[in-house]
């Protein structure tokens, strides 16, 4: 029966509600309906993008009263949302790192977002994993992540996700954060944090920030990429940050300087809209109350899925440990499955997700969760 | 300890870019009066910046339409844009004939399509980029940062400051064969001196004769004449011709959009001995997609949405169509004045001619002042131009016309004239 229904799409990480529709915020909205009133103009914007925007963008991650931004140490240029970010991260790196090797690596966890090779590749990086995620135990690989870094030779670009891992959904935790933070300082090595979940993984913004903050006030000058795609649900209006803390206000200008020449041979300048539309929202107290309170409904619409899909798979006599559903963090689920059961879940039961097994948890509903449940214990009981 | 924090640090910093520079300079000058005829974007009668009324029409369209959401685009861009852009380019009945040997991308502008094709291009190799000498100070950049070759051919003739059409076929000639050409499509930046139709097919002669790929950059279509159409023309021509080309458009000047970043790359592909025309297409436009991929993912849909939503309405169309017109003739205007003012004050003396101001067509004029000169017509009279002597006619108004106009005399009667 479930193969004449609907596609079941749980691939591609965008927002739904419990409808399954896509969702526009209300705070954007509202801060759209501001910016077409106000009648601004449609001039270029600077290479490195629009100032007001830039400035809240930095205070969101780093915090208001952060000493790097008070230092005004903190080069940053607006990007294509995060993709964007990636690629003039990697482009900076590919000009500006020291080489070892002919030519520039970054070690990449494993296993990462599919498209952070092809962006690192394209940029004239190498791109080498380490080892991240624990297929057995469904978690984090701490001491393997740990001995493969202290492996990597000194002074190597090592990509971390800040947040919500993409596509495990397996975070560190505070204590692990700490080994790693400490296990990147002994070798020396430049960290580029990528982040495109702030405020989605758990709710709160400033709690989702907490391994930048950490190795920030570890004193890793490291560089971040933002995206505002999914905190803010401005997809398409491809809204990001690129950003470096560097030594001194004399270094950030410098830096500043070299990837405008950067980005000028891109594309010249960034797109606004989405821009003014974040700004707008957190430079105004009850929009930016408003944006608090949706991105944290969004977070726990996720969590409550989370939960309701496990309880799913127990209430159905499954007999395989569904906790990590639960401890998982984010946008996707690792659900654990095997090519071949993604692949009958797509022919026999309409449900779409990655071969890899990753689900996007943002599109469970309460309308499907008992399909979906349905389906993954009939795939998994049956070996 | 950490060698990345030394390499970091020993960053030095680049020198800003001359037209930013010569805009921060004009911000922070303190004369009575100041003009400033450096950047390309339009101005008004007021020497303000212009929204267009058929974008604003269309924003607030978009903002009650209860069917437009935030989702990602599809990663080659809003449809209707896509086939909006390509209509715009080379008009329907064209797209319709060359079917599937055309494929289209949206882009992040003018710029952002460049960089898309050369990318393209670069997935064949590395290749010779001849430009126009002058050109747009952004392509070299462009260029380069795609891991080609810059060459250059012959364009603008200083003494007749008109087109050198001898030295340019002369200088393509003379290139090896299968270089990529960098043409403007209309309104030459910085010179406003375009070839003529007669000119245009000879000039595609001589790339087919050297099996050069024709690069179009189209950023001002419908500036020179007031019509797109007619301002298409030498796009049309290379499209019917049946040799490949690529067309890289910009939305910025034309409906006023400089912040939205809209733009596309068009692909057109002829039958080879290997593949047909549309097989072709077809691999440019992957490997397009998987360029952007890596680049940007998908392109932005704001300033896409508004355009598509204009020229698809027969209203919008015709409203922007007006607009468009009106800044054309705006410029046109302001160029006669401009011709008439320094005549009639004998700038640069009685033999001095000034026709070619209004010969050149689209939003610069290339003026043919010495640095020396423009020097002082910056530094004395506050009147902001390139040290190349381009100025941008967008920025004059009947208010200030006069002003510069005087500005040059004085400047020409005073700088040692070569």
């Amino acid at each position: 029966v479930y193969k004449r229904q609907a596609k079941m799409g749980l691939g591609v990480g965008a927002y739904r509600d419990d409808n399954g529709k896509p969702f526009v915020l209300q705070c954007v909205r509202e801060a759209e309906k501001r910016i077409v009133n106000a009648q601004l103009d449609c001039e270029y914007a600077g290479i490195d993008g629009v100032p007001a925007f830039r400035e809240v963008a930095l205070q969101l991650a780093y915090g208001k009263d952060s000493e790097v931004l008070a230092s005004k140490r903190v080069a940053s240029a607006q990007s294509i949302s995060g993709t964007g970010a990636l690629r003039v991260a990697g482009e900076f790196l590919n000009r500006f790192v020291a080489r070892g090797d002919a030519k520039p690596r970054i070690y990449v966890p494993s296993p990462t977002w599919g498209n952070h090779m092809p962006i690192f590749g394209d940029a004239g990086l190498e791109v080498t994993p380490y080892r991240y995620y624990d297929a057995a135990n469904i978690s984090l690989d701490l001491p393997g992540m740990v001995a493969d870094l202290e492996a990597a030779p000194a002074g190597s670009i090592v990509l971390l996700h800040a947040c919500a891992h993409n596509p495990t959904g397996v975070d560190p935790d505070a204590a692990q954060w700490a080994d790693i933070s400490a296990a990147l300082k002994a070798k020396g090595h430049f960290v580029l944090l990528d982040m495109a979940y702030q405020g989605f993984a758990s709710g709160d913004p400033t709690r989702d920030a907490t391994a930048l903050h950490t190795l920030v006030a570890d004193g890793h000058n490291l560089m971040l990429c933002q995206s505002f795609a999914k905190n803010f649900g401005l997809y398409g209006q491809r809204v990001g940050l690129w950003s470096l803390v560097c030594r001194d206000s004399d270094e950030c200008d410098r830096v500043q300087s070299q990837v405008k020449r950067l980005i000028r041979p891109m594309y010249s300048n960034p797109p606004i809209h989405g821009a003014r539309v974040v700004s707008t929202i957190l430079r105004d107290p009850e929009l930016d109350t408003l944006w608090r309170q949706e991105v944290a409904s969004m977070a726990s619409r996720i969590i409550d899925m989370r939960q309701l899909l496990r309880e799913r798979l127990v209430a159905l006599g499954s007999q395989r440990d569904w906790s990590h559903i639960e401890k998982q963090i984010g946008m996707f689920c690792y659900s654990g499955l095997s090519a071949e059961q993604v692949d009958t879940l797509r022919n026999d039961w309409s449900i779409y997700m990655t071969r890899d097994g990753r689900i996007s948890m943002a599109g469970v509903t309460t309308k499907n969760v008992d399909r979906l449940a349905e389906g993954i214990h009939a795939v998994t009981s049956s070996s | 300890k950490n060698p990345q924090m030394a390499t970091i640090g020993s960053i030095s910093a680049v020198p800003p870019d001359a037209i930013f520079g010569l805009l921060a300079k004009f911000k922070a000058c303190t004369a009575e009066t100041k003009v400033n005829l450096t950047i390309g974007a339009y101005r008004d009668e007021n020497g303000n910046p212009m929204v267009l009324k058929t974008v604003r029409k269309a924003e607030r369209l978009m903002l009650d339409d209860a069917s437009l959401n935030k989702e990602y685009l599809p990663i080659t861009g809003d449809v209707a844009f896509v086939r909006a852009a390509q209509e715009l380019a080379l008009t329907a009945p064209i797209v319709d004939n060359l079917g599937d040997r055309l494929r289209s991308v949206q882009a992040l502008s003018g710029t952002g399509a460049l960089r898309l094709a050369f990318e393209l291009l670069r997935v064949a190799g590395e290749s010779l980029v001849l430009l126009s000498s002058p050109t747009w100070g952004n392509h070299k950049n462009i260029v380069k940062a795609s891991g080609h070759r810059v060459g250059s051919y012959r364009y603008f003739d200083e003494s007749s400051n008109a087109l050198d059409l001898d030295g340019m076929l002369a200088d393509l000639e003379a290139a090896p064969d299968g270089c990529v050409v960098v043409l403007h499509a209309c309104a030459h930046n910085p010179t406003g001196v375009d070839a003529t139709i007669e000119q245009w097919a000879r000039i595609r002669d001589v790339l087919r004769a050297k099996k050069h790929v024709a690069l179009f950059d189209v950023a001002y279509q419908g500036y020179v004449s007031g019509s797109p159409e007619l301002d298409g023309a030498a796009l049309r021509l290379f499209a019917e011709s049946g040799d490949d080309m690529i067309v890289c458009q910009s939305f910025s000047k034309i409906f006023g959009l400089y912040c939205e970043r809209a733009g596309a790359c068009h692909v057109v592909m002829s039958d080879s001995d290997a593949a047909s025309g549309a097989e072709r297409a077809n691999a440019a436009h992957t490997q397009l997609a998987r360029i952007s991929r890596a680049s940007f993912s998908n392109p932005p849909a704001h300033g896409a949405r508004i355009v598509a939503r204009v020229w698809n309405d027969a209203t919008l169309r015709a409203e922007w169509l007006a607009e468009l017109r009106g800044m054309a003739e705006r410029i046109e205007g302001m160029r006669k004045s401009l011709r008439a003012e320094l005549e009639r004050i004998g700038a640069g003396g009685s033999e001095h001619s000034w026709q070619h101001i209004t010969a050149q067509r689209g939003m610069f004029a290339y003026t043919g002042l010495s640095e020396d000169t423009v020097a002082h017509v910056v530094d004395k009279h506050a009147v902001y131009m390139t040290s190349a002597g381009r100025i941008s006619i967008a920025g004059l108004n009947e208010s200030n016309v006069a002003y510069v106009a005087e500005a040059f005399r004085d400047a020409l009667a005073t700088v040692k004239q070569q």
